[in-house]
């Protein structure tokens, strides 16, 4: 600390005087620090006061001037003292802590919502038994349409736009070649989902987009019953949607299942009375199913006259679409980061 | 698939409200996707319009006197623009009620009276057409309802699936129908008068020279026909099932499309050269000019319908410029076929034609009894509607008559693949309502033989697929289902992708997904040196073809944000990237991608902005392979990193399983993104991850000892890594706990070349407390063979 000066000091002096001190100031990073600097600077035996003191040294036409330089220097000094930030509540008559001043903006990280809505799929049919299988998205025209019975120039090839690779290799337009894959692989009883990437060469809107993602489930053992098929997505639908869910089947026509199915579950939202998100019907057009056609189970090598077996998709966008009310498709891949965050 | 719903009525006698027959035919498989009321309302009347004048205060309207039947002509203010004398047209009389919004009323326009409006067929309900007046024929008796010509109907439509090609004609539905509520199907074919004085068989001689693509061929001839629109009742059906109205002759074999689901074609006899049908394939490629007037390229195996010189129709799918009926045609061949489906399909399909008949030989027709009524009725119809003789007798060339399938159903299996046991009589009671004959046999089984119109019906499951759903899928209870599981509770493969997501969230990223195809060039922007796997079909240049890398798919979302002015995106994603072996086979590897763009911690009220570096990224990866249970984490410079990379970018070794790049994005590469905020990125490769399971934990008793703290400073070789100096020093003695290096400096002392790093080095011991004298023996190994090793001094 510097001892009063018995003389006036000089202009320079001064000069030095600040320098040293916002030297101290940048010095200072906690409390004790802070303290110290005021003692020494603003205290009643500080540097400021040795300063006033020694006014009456100065000539008389510089002490004007000199007044005016000090008591600059003692604005300065408050001001940086009073707004420095670690000055805290201690302070009394100081500025109040104020807890509504953002947070330390700590980035947040967030899941996909198609990726979130697979996995509770997935975690149900987990606990219901099925384990989880997987296959090429580039996939062979033998294992996306020949081995589920659909023929080359089959009309239900129709219902799928392709891409093609070459003559024998295409983008998988559905993730039912894992069906055939997995019964090649295992032996009954099989009890799987295969989640997967599938491909449609149709025009991109907010209704189709040119790739999707599904859930396929197979389920192959003696005795596998429709009515099998049935009590599963029944118990899926309710842990999914809500446990008092109603299910609705159509018969309809896929070419690897015999009989085919479509399965309406009661709209979640209007609980069947009709709403916009079901169109006013009160059901949700969800789940494609039957039971495993004989040809299919013969090009798995699994015998159809022992076995029988269930089938099952869904669409994961579809299912996400309808769950949180989203209105176009493109959302889930354009990726915007004011969408992803509410998810 | 229109149905109409009086028109069913020709084969069944109900009055079901439409909402039932709706849910019956949804409830049977046959998906009702819309339900369209045509009716005009009470009110509008036939009207003929004697004169037009222009509207003396507005250049689009006219002023019109027309004959509604009413003893003085009204006039009518009109806008259309094809409105003229004599013309008929449907009038909405003063008091016609369109809705709630909308009645005429007797009313000035621009200061003429006009007692009523003229109406366009969108007006009535009648179809979309709102180009000008509805044109009526000049039969029509101004003043009767217009409902007399156009009584009230209603439109069903239905999407069939591909199978239910029997369903596509109002006879299909109506056999569904039929045997939803157990009505008894009303018998329509009509038998022609036939000229006992001219057997066809004279007059037209056929050949069937490829019998395996046309198992049958059917023909009859109707001789003196005038040519002519069709009547009121025949256009109205035709238009309400989406057809348009031609001529007599050609409406006739539509109507026989629709009613019995038989494609037919009519040839201008006088026409087909040789009096002669030959139908054969193309045999050689070939042009052929279809009625359409456009040249379809045909290949040799193509079926044709030639007459004695030429082609003039290709089978099935559409006739031939030379051959159609004209104003000019007297005498009309009909041809009623049967063309085996996969032909006729390979064909449209390569020529890119669909067309009613095509559609319907695709997915098969009746062989059988259907093709005789439809050609039967056709030869009636036609005769009645254009004043013609029928030939006597019908061509038929069948050389191998289709039997009927027999297939035998077990009860048993019915219960077993249902999962409700459905009784004997019900069985058969429902299979006899689709026609299917079922006598019971000695040892239980039902023989169940199968109309021909029934091609989906092969095998014992489609039979259970018909009492299924006739059974009903509601009234099949659902099985309670208590399954163990077969296997562990999350399988590997699910265990390590939730790992790696959730480790990558906990970290601050967002988890996207992108498109798997991209441009030609983003790929030769971004890994030119892999081969990319093309698309033959691409929808547009933008996907055509499979990505090789994340990279592009996002920088792409990275600067849709930017442009959204969302700032400083931290991405990742898991999906599978492609290209191509050496042998030609297409590869997939998964891969993790994280980007991160800006700045990492944005500036705040206290704290500066912290830009996004390679630094931040090591720190992620490092977290992440932390999470993953993983030791090893490694980093390293290399020359041989992709090229979207900028200088600083290194190698990325993570156990022993996952690998890849991490590092900045080279400024140029971000540029073409028009991303102008650093950028870095990593890709690693978890194909190897996904195969093996997560490192298992192990666990390491807490440290009992303290530990001692030394820091050394080297000067040495800017080429030399931090990293290689902690392993060597970590190395030299298990009692070296860590080595944290904690400052770089760099300046004129040191040299050109040359940089200082501080290493922190904790020493501890797990047996007792080191002491001084342990730690100093310690340190001058370290010193010692750090100068060795890395030619690095200790700086004092």
């Amino acid at each position: 600390m510097t001892e009063p000066s018995p003389t006036a000091p000089s202009s320079a002096r001064l000069d030095e005087i600040q320098r040293e001190a916002e030297n101290a100031f940048s010095d200072i990073n906690d409390d004790d620090a802070a303290e110290t600097f005021r003692i020494a600077y603003l205290g009643k035996k500080g540097i400021l006061r040795d300063l006033l003191k020694g006014v009456g040294a100065v000539p008389e036409d510089q002490r004007r001037a000199y007044g005016a330089r000090v008591n600059e220097l003692h604005r300065l000094f408050e001001d940086r003292f009073s707004r420095a930030p670690w000055r805290t509540v201690k302070q009394a008559g100081g500025p109040a802590f104020d807890p509504g001043l953002p947070a330390f903006p700590l980035p947040q990280g967030s899941l996909h919502p198609l990726m979130k809505i697979r996995n509770e799929m997935r975690d149900i049919f987990l606990d219901m038994g099925f384990s989880v299988a997987y296959g090429p998205d580039i996939e062979t025209d033998y294992y996306n349409f020949e081995a589920l019975n659909m023929p080359a120039f089959h009309p239900a090839r129709d219902m799928q736009d392709t891409f093609y690779i070459t003559a024998t290799h295409l983008l998988r337009t559905h993730t039912s070649p894992v069906q055939i894959r997995t019964m090649e692989r295992e032996r009954p009883p099989i009890r799987a989902i295969m989640p997967g990437r599938v491909y449609r060469n149709e025009e991109i809107s907010a209704r189709s987009y040119c790739l999707f993602h599904q859930i396929e489930g197979l389920y192959v053992d003696e005795g596998v019953s429709f009515a099998d098929l049935k009590g599963t997505l029944l118990a899926f639908s309710r842990r999914f949607f809500d446990d008092a869910t109603k299910l609705k089947i159509r018969p309809s026509f896929f070419p690897f299942t015999e009989p085919s199915v479509e399965i309406d579950v009661e709209c979640f939202l209007c609980k069947g009375k009709g709403c916009g998100i079901c169109k006013g019907s009160g059901w949700l057009e969800v789940l494609g199913a039957g039971m495993v056609h004989p040809r299919v189970l013969a090009a798995g090598n699994i015998d159809g006259e022992q076995y029988t077996g269930f089938a099952f998709g869904i669409g994961i966008e579809r299912i996400a679409l309808l769950k949180y009310g989203i209105e176009d498709i493109r959302f889930f891949y354009e990726n915007d980061v004011r969408f992803l965050r509410q998810f | 698939m229109k149905i109409v719903y009086s028109w069913l009525k020709d084969f069944i006698d109900t009055d079901l409200p439409v909402e039932r027959l709706a849910d019956a035919l949804t409830s049977s498989g046959l998906e009702v996707a819309s339900i369209d009321r045509r009716h005009a309302p009470e009110g509008v009347v036939i009207a003929r319009v004697l004169e037009t004048a222009k509207h003396p205060n507005a250049d689009r309207l006219s002023v019109c006197k027309v004959d509604a039947g009413t003893e003085t002509p009204l006039t009518v203010v009109c806008g259309a623009p094809n409105v003229a004398a004599g013309m008929h047209a449907p009038l909405a009389t003063v008091g016609t009620v369109f809705g709630p919004e909308f009645t005429v009323k007797k009313s000035k326009i621009r200061g003429v009276e006009s007692s009523g409006m003229l109406c366009s067929e969108k007006e009535l309900g009648i179809s979309d057409d709102h180009g000008g007046l509805m044109n009526l024929p000049a039969d029509m008796v101004p003043g009767r309802p217009f409902s007399d010509y156009f009584p009230p109907d209603v439109v069903i439509e239905i999407e069939l699936t591909p199978d239910r090609g029997d369903c596509l004609s109002m006879l299909g539905v109506a056999r569904e129908v039929a045997a939803r509520f157990g009505l008894p199907l009303k018998q329509t074919a009509k038998r022609p008068q036939e000229n006992r004085g001219d057997p066809v068989d004279k007059a037209i001689s056929v050949v069937i020279e490829a019998p395996e693509r046309c198992p049958r061929y059917m023909g009859r001839l109707v001789r003196g026909v005038t040519i002519k629109p069709s009547p009121q009742w025949l256009r109205n059906r035709l238009s309400l099932a989406g057809m348009r109205p031609i001529n007599n002759a050609v409406d006739v074999t539509n109507y026989m499309l629709l009613h019995f689901g038989q494609p037919m074609h009519a040839f201008d006899h006088a026409r087909l050269r040789g009096r002669a049908i030959r139908v054969k394939t193309a045999g050689e490629a070939q042009g052929f000019m279809t009625l359409d007037n456009i040249e379809r390229p045909l290949l040799a195996d193509d079926l044709l319908i030639a007459d004695g010189s030429r082609p003039v129709a290709l089978a099935g799918i559409m006739g031939g410029a030379g051959s159609e009926i004209t104003d000019a045609t007297t005498d009309v061949f009909l041809e009623c076929a049967f063309f085996e489906q996969t032909g006729i399909r390979k064909t449209a399909k390569r020529l890119g034609i669909s067309t009613d008949s095509s559609y319907r030989f695709e997915r098969g027709v009746d062989p059988g009894e259907g093709l005789v009524d439809a050609l039967d009725t056709a030869a009636a119809m036609l005769s009645e509607l254009a004043g013609g003789v029928v030939a006597q007798g019908t061509i038929d060339v069948y050389p191998e008559k289709r039997t009927q399938r027999t297939i035998i159903l077990h009860p048993e299996k019915v219960a077993r693949v249902l999962g409700v046991a459905v009784a004997n009589d019900r069985i058969t009671s429902f299979l006899q309502s689709l026609q299917i004959s079922c006598p019971a046999r000695r040892d239980g089984t039902i023989a169940c033989t199968v109309p021909l119109f029934r091609h989906d019906l092969a095998i014992e499951e489609d039979l259970i697929e018909e009492i299924g759903r006739l059974y009903g899928y509601d009234n099949i209870p659902a099985s309670v289902v208590t399954l163990l599981p077969l296997n562990r509770a999350l399988p590997d493969v699910e265990r390590t992708i939730d790992a790696v997501r959730h480790a990558l969230a906990f970290s601050g990223l967002r988890e996207a997904v992108t498109n798997s195809l991209t441009s030609r060039k983003k790929w030769l922007l971004v890994t030119p040196e892999k081969a990319a796997v093309p698309l033959l079909n691409p929808l547009t240049p933008d996907m055509a073809l499979m990505r090789t890398t994340l990279v592009n798919s996002l920088l792409d979302i990275t600067a849709y944000n930017c442009n959204r002015n969302n700032r400083n995106n931290r991405f990742f994603e898991i999906g599978k990237v492609f290209d191509l072996l050496p042998s030609g086979d297409p590869r997939e590897r998964d891969v993790v991608a994280l980007l991160i763009e800006g700045d990492f911690v944005h500036a705040t009220w206290n704290n500066s902005a912290q830009p996004v570096s390679f630094y931040m990224m090591k720190g992620i990866l490092e977290a992440f392979s932390g999470h993953l249970g993983f030791t090893r984490c490694s980093f390293c410079g290399t020359d041989e990193k992709p090229r979207y990379f900028g200088k600083e970018a290194a190698a990325v070794g993570i156990g022993e399983v996952v690998c890849g790049y991490a590092g900045m994005i080279e400024p140029e590469i971000a540029d073409v993104f028009e991303i102008k905020t650093p950028v870095c990125y990593a890709e690693l490769d978890i194909t190897g991850l996904l195969a093996t399971f997560l490192p298992v934990r192990s666990y390491k008793p807490l440290p009992r000892f303290p530990a001692l703290e030394r820091d050394f400073c080297f000067v040495m070789d800017e080429a030399i890594s931090a990293s290689d100096i902690t392993g060597t020093i970590s190395s030299i003695s298990p009692l070296i706990e860590e080595v944290y290096p904690f400052d770089v400096f760099r300046g004129e002392k040191l040299g050109d070349g040359k940089k200082s790093i501080a290493f922190n080095t904790r020493f501890r011991s797990s047996e007792k407390t080191l002491s001084d004298t342990d730690v100093e023996k310690l340190c001058g190994r370290i010193v010692s063979t750090v100068a060795k090793t890395y030619k690095a001094q200790l700086r004092t």
